[in-house]
C-alpha cells in the first residue's frame, strides 16, 4: 500500500510507528517486508474493496463557449439528487486511458464551426480516435451532442465519440441526442431519460469511490531488473529555437512501483545512439552479431554495446587493453606513466577518438570484458504516483557539453528525448529518502531551477489531496516567462488551488542580471519568519547556481538570525537538497 | 415590447451579469491594477479583461499556438491589443513619430490603422502596457473609451474641397468625444499610477452602469460618404452653405453587429430625424446616449445596441422623449446627398489652397517596412496627417510651394504607388481576424492578399478589373468591417468558409442581403461569375454592382446552398 493513496487504516501513534520503521529499513528489508506481507495473506483483499465501491459516473463536458459545462454540472446536480454519485470532468483534462477503469461515462460536447471538436478538448479526440485508444468492454456510455445545424457537418463530433466508444467495446446507455443552437429543452429531456437509465448508490451524498490499492510486487527491480514500461508521450516544452530544449515524458507504468513518493527518482537505462554503436563495431573491424557472453547472459555484440557498454567514457583498464591490441608505441608509453598522466589523456580522448587514432583488432568478448558497464542516469519522477499511479512522468533537458573542438550530446538525455511513443524505456526504482515531504504540516519552501521543478510537482499533486495543506512558497528560474515557465498550467493550477500560498519567478532572458536568489532576498523578512516557524526548505536543480544560492542565504540567514542559524536548519533535517 | 423591462430600472441583480460586473467594478478600476501585478500569468485574470476595454485595452492570444502551448503546458500567448482615442483621426507629425517609437517598442506587426480611424497596436504583452499608456500622455494621446460599453471613438470624414467646413466639423468630433467619455479617475490610478480615490460624483453621465452597449458617433461631410454614416449609433451630416457649416441633419439608430444564429439580430441603417445647429453637436449626443444609457435592454446584451431600443420602443416615442428632453422639436432635415463611401486616393486641393494627399494601406496595415518608409517621409515634412475609416492614411495641409518636393519625397521613398493604385484595392476592407482576434472564425486580414488577387483575376475576365465595387472580408459576422454595407461582403463562419452577402449600395446607404451561406474560395467564384458576365454585358452607364443586382432581380433567386445545409 502506499502512504498517500487513502488515509492510512492505523491510528496515528501507529502510523507514527510504522513510518518510522520504514524509514529505519534499508531497500532489501523493505522489499522482504512486502514480499512477507503479501505471501502472509494479511495485506487487505483489494479486489473486494473494489467492486464494493463502484467508480461515480463520468461527466465529461467538451465546450469553448460553457454551454456544455453548464449542462454538465445540471446532470450532476440532478444525479446528486437521485443518488447517483458522478465526477465531472473537462475532456481538455481526461487521457482516454482512463477511460480503461471507468464503467459509466457520459460525454458532452460541443462540435466546433464545421465538423471540428471543440479546441481544447483535441488532445482527448485525438487519443480516442487513435489505434491506442482503450479497450471499453466494461464502459457504459451515453452523449449529448450540441451542434448548429447551419454547418453541414453539424453535431459530428457527439457522433463521433459516440461511434467510437461503441467501437472500443463500449455498451450504449441510452441514444444519442442531438441538439441546435435551441439545445435546452432537448438537453433536459435527454437527461431525464439517462438518469432512468443510471445505476443509483442510494447514497445521495456519494463520495468518489477509493481508488484501488496497486498490488505488491513480489520482485525487487533494480539496475539489473529493471522494469520494462512504455513511452506514452514524449513532449518538448521548449519553444523549437531552443537548442537545449526539455522535455516532458510520460511513461506507462502496467506495474505499480509501491512506495515511490515523491521526491524519489528513477534510474534510466539508456541506450548508447545506433550511430555510436556503428561507428565502434567499424572502428574494430567487428560483426554486430558476434554472439559475447555479458553477466552470464550470451547476446549479440550489438546488443551489449547498446544497453550495457560505456561507448564515451574510457577507464585506464582499457586503455592497457587497447595498447596492447594496438601495439601503438604513445598508448604503450603511457601505459607506463603515472596514472596522473593516464588521466590528463583520457580527458581528451572518448572511446572513438582512441579507436580512430590508434586502430586495432580485438576479440569481441575481450572488447566487451573491457569496456566499462554503461551507468544508468537518475531523473526524478515529476508526478505523484498516489494520484495517477499508471503513469510516471520525467523532466528531462537534452545534456550538450564541449568536449575538445566539438561538443556531444549526453547520452541519457539524448536517448530519451528521441524516444516516440510507444516505445520500451528500461527503469527501476530510486528512492531519495532525504527529499520527502515532511510528515506533518511545516511550511515548505520550494527552490528551483530550470528541471528540479520536477520533483515538485509531483510535491503539489500530493499536498494538493492532503485535508490540511501546509503554507508552500515556489521560487522558480528560467530562461524566459513565455516559453520557459515550465509546467505553467500546473502551477497556475496549484496556486488557484490554494496548495501553493506564493509563487516567484525569476526569468534570465527577460530581466538580464537577474538571479533566483533575488526574491527571497528581496523576502528576507518573511524568509525568515517562515523558517522560523518551521518550514522545511528545499534546493532542487543545477548544482552549481544552487550552491552559490545555498552560500548567499546561509550570509543573510545568519546576519539576520544569528550565526548558525542556516547550520540549525540542517541539524534539524529541515534543508533538502536534490542538486546535479 | 417584453413584459419585463430590461432597462435601468431594474435591480442590477436582475440585469446581464455584465451590468453587475460594472456595478462592482468601483467605476472600471475592478482589480486590473493587481492583475497587471500578478507574475503566474501573462493574462489579467478573473472579469478584468472586460473592465479593461473600457480602457482601450482587449486581451486576446495568439490562436495559432493555442493548441501547441496548451500540449508545452504553457497557457495561451496572451497579449493585448491596444486601441487610440483619436477623434476623427487627425494627428500631428510629433505625435505620429511617438506612435511609431512605442510601436517598435512594445508592439508587433507594425500600428494598424481602423476602421474607426483610429490606431491600433497589437501583441503588446502585460509587462508593458504600462510603460506604453504611460508613453502615449505626453503626446496627448490616450486610449479611454476606445472598446467597452461607452461612447466609442467619435469619427469624422473628409471632404478635401470643403477644408474650412471640415476643420469645424473636426473641431466639433473632438469636443463630443472628449464630452462622451468616461470620467473615472480608474484611468489615472491604473495607468497612470495617480492614486485616485473611488468618488460618488466620479460618473456625472454614466453612473455606474456605463452603458447597455457601446455607442458610436460619427460626423460626415456630404457628398462623401467615408465614415458611412448610417453604421452610427448617431449620425451627424454636416449641412455646408457656401463653404459655411451650418448645422448637422441628425441620423440614429445604425448599427451593424449581427449574429448568424439568432433571428432577432440585425444590421440597421441609421434613420434621419431632424436637424440641428452645429454648436448643439456635443451637448445634442450626450442627450441621445443618456435616453440609450436609460432605456437600453441591459438584460440581454445582443439587443442591448440603440438600434434595437429604438425598433423596440419605437422612433416617435424616441422623438417625444428626446423632444422632452431638449426642450423642443427637432427642426426638419435639410436635404443632402452622397456620392461614395470610398476615400478619393491621390491628391485633392481644398477650397483653402492646402493640399491633401491620401494614400492606400491594405487593410490599414503599416507594417514594418510601410513605417520605416514613412518615418522616412516625414522627417521632411510640414504638413499634418489624418488616418481615415477606410483604414488610409492622408497627408493634410501642404502648401501649393511644397508640392512638388513632396511628390518627389514621396517617389524617392517608393510611397507613390498608393497614391494611385488599382481601383478595387481604394474600396476593400478587411478586419483583423486570426490569429488574435478571440471572435474571428475565419481568416481576414492575412487572406485578403490572396483573395483580392483571385477576385480581380476573375473581374478581368469580364473586363472589370478597374470597375471598383465595394468588397469587405471579416472573420465574424460581428461587423468590424461593416460588411453589411458593402456591395459584395463574406463574413466568416469557419475555417475557409463564409456567408456571402451582396447588394449594398455603393454609397453605403442600403444593406447588402444574405445570398449564399457557408461558401467557400471556390464557390464563391462560381456563384459571382455569371453576375459579372451580365454586368458587363447589361449594365447601364454608370451603374454599380450592386445598383444592378437589385434592377436585374439577380438576388431574389438564391443558389442551394442555403443557410438551412
Amino acid at each position: 500500500m502506499t502512504a498517500h493513496a487513502t488515509p492510512p487504516p492505523f491510528s496515528d501513534p501507529q502510523w507514527r510507528q510504522v513510518r518510522q520503521l520504514l524509514g529505519a529499513l534499508d531497500e532489501r528489508q523493505r522489499w522482504w517486508l512486502s514480499g512477507y506481507l503479501t505471501a502472509t495473506g494479511t495485506a487487505p483483499d483489494t479486489a473486494a474493496a473494489r467492486t464494493d465501491a463502484p467508480h461515480p459516473v463520468l461527466i465529461g463536458y467538451g465546450t469553448e463557449t460553457d454551454n456544455c459545462r453548464q449542462l454538465a454540472r445540471l446532470l450532476s446536480e440532478r444525479c446528486g439528487a437521485a443518488g447517483i454519485a458522478t465526477e465531472v470532468i473537462d475532456l481538455a483534462r481526461l487521457r482516454p486511458r482512463q477511460l480503461a477503469r471507468r464503467d459509466h461515462l457520459v460525454i458532452i460536447t460541443a462540435t466546433h464551426g464545421d465538423g471540428d471538436p471543440p479546441e481544447p478538448i483535441q488532445a482527448f479526440y485525438q487519443g480516442l480516435m487513435s489505434d491506442d485508444a482503450p479497450k471499453l468492454d466494461n464502459l457504459k456510455f451515453a452523449v449529448l451532442a450540441l451542434g448548429d445545424s447551419s454547418y453541414e457537418r453539424f453535431c459530428v463530433t457527439g457522433q463521433e465519440f459516440d461511434q467510437r466508444l461503441e467501437a472500443l467495446g463500449g455498451e450504449r446507455l441510452i441514444a444519442r441526442q442531438d441538439c441546435d443552437v435551441d439545445f435546452e429543452q432537448l438537453a433536459r429531456d435527454w437527461i431525464a431519460r439517462l438518469l432512468e437509465a443510471l445505476p443509483k448508490t442510494g447514497n445521495t451524498d456519494a463520495a468518489p469511490g477509493p481508488s484501488p490499492a496497486p498490488a505488491s510486487s513480489p520482485f525487487r527491480y533494480d539496475k539489473h531488473h529493471p522494469l520494462t514500461v512504455e513511452v506514452l508521450v514524449n513532449q518538448n516544452l521548449s519553444a523549437a529555437d531552443r537548442r537545449q530544449p526539455i522535455h516532458h515524458l510520460e511513461l506507462a507504468l502496467d506495474q505499480a512501483i509501491p512506495d515511490l513518493l515523491p521526491g524519489d527518482a528513477v534510474g534510466i537505462l539508456a541506450d548508447n545512439p545506433p550511430e555510436l554503436v556503428a561507428a565502434v563495431l567499424d572502428a574494430c573491424e567487428l560483426s554486430g552479431e558476434q554472439p559475447v557472453t555479458l553477466d552470464g547472459d550470451a547476446q549479440p555484440l550489438v546488443q551489449a554495446l547498446r544497453q550495457s557498454r560505456d561507448l564515451t567514457i574510457v577507464g585506464t583498464g582499457f586503455l592497457t587493453f587497447w595498447a596492447e591490441h594496438s601495439n601503438a608505441p604513445a598508448l604503450k608509453t603511457l601505459c607506463e606513466a603515472e596514472s596522473r598522466e593516464q588521466r590528463a589523456f583520457l580527458r581528451q580522448h572518448q572511446l572513438l577518438d582512441l579507436l580512430s587514432q590508434y586502430p586495432a583488432h580485438a576479440p569481441a568478448q575481450a572488447l566487451v570484458n573491457a569496456l566499462r558497464p554503461l551507468q544508468p542516469r537518475l531523473y526524478d519522477v515529476a508526478n505523484s504516483l498516489a494520484e495517477l499511479d499508471d503513469e510516471l512522468h520525467l523532466t528531462i533537458k537534452a545534456f550538450r557539453y564541449p568536449f575538445r573542438e566539438r561538443h556531444e550530446q549526453g547520452i541519457a538525455s539524448r536517448y530519451l528525448l528521441d524516444l516516440q511513443p510507444g516505445d520500451p524505456v528500461r527503469l527501476y526504482p530510486h528512492r531519495n529518502t532525504r527529499f520527502r515531504l515532511p510528515d506533518d504540516d511545516a511550511p515548505l519552501i520550494l527552490i528551483a531551477e530550470g528541471t528540479g521543478i520536477a520533483p515538485y510537482r509531483a510535491f503539489l499533486q500530493a499536498l494538493s489531496q492532503r485535508p490540511q495543506r501546509p503554507p508552500c512558497w515556489l521560487v522558480f528560474a528560467e530562461q524566459r516567462f513565455e516559453e520557459d515557465f515550465l509546467y505553467q498550467l500546473d502551477i497556475q493550477q496549484a496556486h488557484a488551488d490554494g496548495v501553493l500560498e506564493q509563487v516567484d519567478t525569476v526569468f534570465y532572458q527577460d530581466r538580464p542580471g537577474a538571479s533566483l536568489i533575488d526574491p527571497l532576498l528581496n523576502q528576507i523578512d518573511r524568509l525568515a519568519s517562515w523558517i522560523e516557524q518551521g518550514a522545511h526548505l528545499y534546493l532542487c536543480g543545477d548544482k552549481g547556481r544552487l550552491s552559490d544560492l545555498e552560500n548567499s542565504l546561509k550570509t543573510a540567514l545568519d546576519q539576520r538570525q544569528g550565526d548558525g542559524a542556516w547550520k540549525q536548519l540542517g541539524r534539524n533535517k529541515r534543508l533538502h537538497r536534490n542538486l546535479y | 415590447m417584453s413584459d419585463s423591462r430590461p432597462d435601468l430600472s431594474q435591480p442590477v441583480e436582475r440585469l446581464h451579469e455584465n451590468e453587475q460586473l460594472k456595478a462592482r467594478s468601483r467605476h472600471l478600476r475592478g482589480t486590473i491594477a493587481e492583475g497587471l501585478d500578478d507574475l503566474l500569468t501573462g493574462a489579467v485574470p478573473g472579469e478584468d479583461p472586460l473592465l479593461m476595454k473600457f480602457h482601450g485595452i482587449y486581451q486576446q492570444d495568439d490562436r495559432d499556438r493555442r493548441a501547441d502551448r496548451r500540449q508545452r503546458r504553457l497557457e495561451p500567448a496572451y497579449q493585448f491589443m491596444v486601441r487610440l482615442r483619436i477623434p476623427g483621426g487627425v494627428l500631428d507629425k510629433r505625435q505620429w513619430q511617438g506612435l511609431d517609437r512605442l510601436s517598435r517598442l512594445y508592439a508587433e506587426r507594425g500600428l494598424r490603422i481602423t476602421t474607426r480611424g483610429t490606431v491600433q497596436l497589437h501583441g503588446v504583452r502585460k509587462s508593458q502596457l504600462r510603460s506604453l499608456i504611460q508613453g502615449l500622455r505626453p503626446l496627448g494621446l490616450d486610449t479611454i473609451a476606445a472598446c467597452g460599453d461607452d461612447s466609442r471613438g467619435v469619427v469624422c470624414g473628409a471632404n478635401p474641397y470643403l477644408s474650412k467646413a471640415h476643420e469645424r466639423v473636426q473641431q466639433l468630433a473632438r469636443i463630443t468625444s472628449d464630452r462622451l467619455i468616461p470620467k473615472t479617475g480608474a484611468y489615472a490610478d491604473i495607468w497612470h499610477q495617480q492614486p485616485t480615490p473611488v468618488s460618488d460624483g466620479e460618473e456625472p453621465v454614466y453612473g455606474k452602469l456605463y452603458l447597455p452597449r457601446k455607442f458610436k458617433v460619427g460626423f460626415v461631410l456630404p457628398p462623401v460618404n467615408d465614415v458611412d454614416i448610417h453604421g452610427q449609433d448617431l449620425g451627424y451630416i454636416a449641412v455646408v452653405n457656401k463653404g459655411d457649416l451650418i448645422g448637422f441633419n441628425v441620423c440614429v439608430g445604425g448599427g451593424m453587429g449581427q449574429l448568424d444564429n439568432r433571428e432577432d439580430s440585425y444590421p440597421r441603417l441609421a434613420e434621419e430625424i431632424g436637424f440641428i445647429e452645429a454648436d448643439e453637436a456635443p451637448a445634442f449626443a450626450e442627450l441621445v446616449m443618456s435616453i440609450q444609457r436609460d432605456f437600453g435592454d441591459r438584460q440581454d446584451r445582443h439587443r442591448a445596441r440603440f438600434k434595437y431600443t429604438l425598433d423596440r420602443l419605437g422612433l416617435p416615442w424616441f422623438l417625444e422623449e428626446l423632444e422632452r428632453r431638449r426642450g423642443r422639436p427637432l427642426e426638419p432635415a435639410l436635404g443632402v446627398h452622397f456620392d461614395h463611401n470610398g476615400d478619393r486616393l491621390g491628391w485633392q486641393q481644398g477650397d483653402d489652397g492646402l493640399w491633401h494627399a491620401t494614400l492606400y494601406v491594405e487593410s490599414g496595415r503599416v507594417d514594418d517596412a510601410l513605417r520605416t518608409q514613412l518615418g522616412g517621409f516625414l522627417e521632411q515634412y510640414g504638413g499634418r496627417l489624418r488616418l481615415t475609416t477606410n483604414q488610409n492614411l492622408q497627408l493634410t495641409h501642404i502648401e501649393t510651394h511644397e508640392l512638388e518636393q513632396v511628390q518627389w519625397r514621396l517617389e524617392d521613398l517608393g510611397l507613390d504607388w498608393r497614391l494611385d493604385p488599382e481601383a478595387q484595392a481604394a474600396h476593400t476592407l478587411s478586419c483583423v481576424a486570426l490569429p488574435t482576434c478571440g471572435l474571428a472564425m475565419a481568416e481576414a486580414e492575412r487572406y485578403l492578399p490572396t483573395f483580392l488577387e483571385r477576385f480581380q483575376r476573375l473581374k478581368g475576365q469580364y473586363g472589370l478589373r478597374e470597375e471598383p465595387i465595394t468588397l469587405r472580408l471579416t472573420g465574424c459576422p460581428n461587423g468590424c468591417a461593416r460588411p453589411y454595407l458593402a456591395e459584395i461582403a463574406l463574413t466568416g463562419r469557419a475555417p475557409g468558409l463564409y456567408n456571402l452577402y451582396l447588394g449594398g449600395s455603393f454609397h453605403g446607404d442600403r444593406l447588402a442581403q444574405l445570398y449564399a451561406g457557408n461558401v467557400d474560395e471556390e464557390r464563391f467564384l462560381a456563384l459571382l461569375a455569371p453576375m459579372f458576365e451580365r454586368y458587363a454585358g447589361q449594365r447601364r452607364d454608370g451603374e454599380h454592382f450592386g445598383d444592378f443586382l437589385l434592377r436585374k432581380q439577380l438576388l431574389e433567386e438564391r443558389p442551394l446552398t442555403s443557410l438551412s445545409s
